[in-house]
């Protein structure tokens, strides 16, 4: 039992002696990727940049301090949002306004009563009315 | 698994740590200076640092004016933080999150397939290109050139976080910690990705070893 434990151990140790030995034969090659030197100018165009910038306007350093990307991403996300309910607004139709008629207000209800009494009045004079008329007039 | 990534340069590296304590202190004491408005401070920040800044990117992107456009950019946003800088950090770690964050930025919007030109590119005509050179020297000249250029497309096709991490451990020589805190990942997943990058690197470059 001690002894596989061994060999194993033995067998891990040497696999991570191979990947080192590998390791640094890799190492050397890698090294001869030199990067360049840095062009000459490099300084002087960074402190005209930087001049640039501390000569601009106040808009576009809080622009650039406030993150102009971010300021963007929520400007367009305002946009959207404010086309989206536009358009809700825009599509949903209003609900049709309530039928006059429906509406029975007490000074309605007293005119319709009236209609009414002066409908049977006249159904009841209208018998007498029509054996007074002519027959000419009867048959028009 | 990943113990067994070799730390290069060990006995080196020892001597490294006790100056770099120095250094750590040094830098933070220029920012703390250049955040109170010493503009010669920040001069002597870009002294120490552009070089390694430059270097790095120019290996991410592969393309030597795009590496100092972007180090511009890293230094610009320095300078612009300066008023709200605090030491939580070390400084070299925030510079390479900053330089990392845009390198990774441009090659994810694809602008890197434009930049890098090859050896074996075809020229205008279709024909393949053809170095002229008298010199005797040019036969070594040109074979070490292949060799350059075999590296350094092995590095460019590993993933792009894979090659950040690479970079930083082979020539910047960070720790695994400061790499972790650049990436923003566990250290880890730093190892479990050098790892990776180096077993493909070996791979690839297994006939130049």
């Amino acid at each position: 039992m001690e002894s596989q434990q061994d060999d194993r151990n033995t067998t891990e140790q040497f696999e991570a002696w191979a990947l080192c030995v590998r390791q640094e034969r890799l190492w050397p090659v890698l090294d001869e990727w030199e990067a360049p030197t840095v062009s000459s100018g490099f300084n002087r165009r960074l402190y005209a940049r930087i001049e640039h910038e501390e000569n601009a306007g106040w808009l576009p350093r809080l622009w650039r301090r406030a993150d102009g990307k971010r300021w963007q991403q929520a400007f367009s996300l305002a946009t959207a949002c404010v086309v989206i309910v536009a358009m809700l607004l825009l599509h949903v139709q209003p609900a049709p306004p309530a039928h006059p008629k429906s509406r029975m207000d007490p000074v309605d209800i007293k005119q319709v009563e009236r209609a009414l009494d002066d409908l049977e009045m006249l159904q009841q004079l209208n018998p007498a009315v029509k054996a007074e008329m002519p027959v000419a007039e009867k048959s028009l | 698994m990943t113990k067994a990534v070799a730390q290069p340069y060990q006995n080196r590296r020892v001597y490294q740590d006790v100056s770099a304590v120095a250094a750590l202190e040094l830098d933070t004491q220029l920012m703390l200076r250049v955040r109170d408005g010493d503009a010669a401070s920040f001069g002597l920040l870009l002294d120490r640092h552009r070089n390694p800044v430059v270097h790095f990117l120019y290996r991410m992107v592969q393309n030597q004016a795009v590496a100092e456009e972007l180090a511009q950019e890293v230094f610009l946003r320095v300078y612009r933080s300066r008023t709200t800088y605090e030491p939580t950090a070390k400084f070299t770690t925030w510079l390479f999150r900053i330089a990392t964050h845009l390198a990774l930025n441009w090659i994810r919007d694809g602008r890197n397939e434009k930049g890098v030109e090859s050896l074996d590119a075809k020229a205008g005509d279709g024909l393949a290109r053809q170095v002229t050179d008298r010199d005797p020297g040019v036969e070594h000249r040109l074979v070490k050139e292949a060799r350059i250029e075999e590296i350094r497309r092995a590095i460019h096709s590993l993933p792009a976080k894979q090659r950040a991490a690479v970079l930083m451990h082979k020539y910047e020589e960070m720790e695994y910690t400061q790499i972790a805190c650049v990436l923003r990942c566990s250290e880890s997943a730093v190892k479990s990705l050098l790892f990776r990058a180096y077993q493909r690197l070996r791979e690839r470059l297994a006939h130049m070893a």
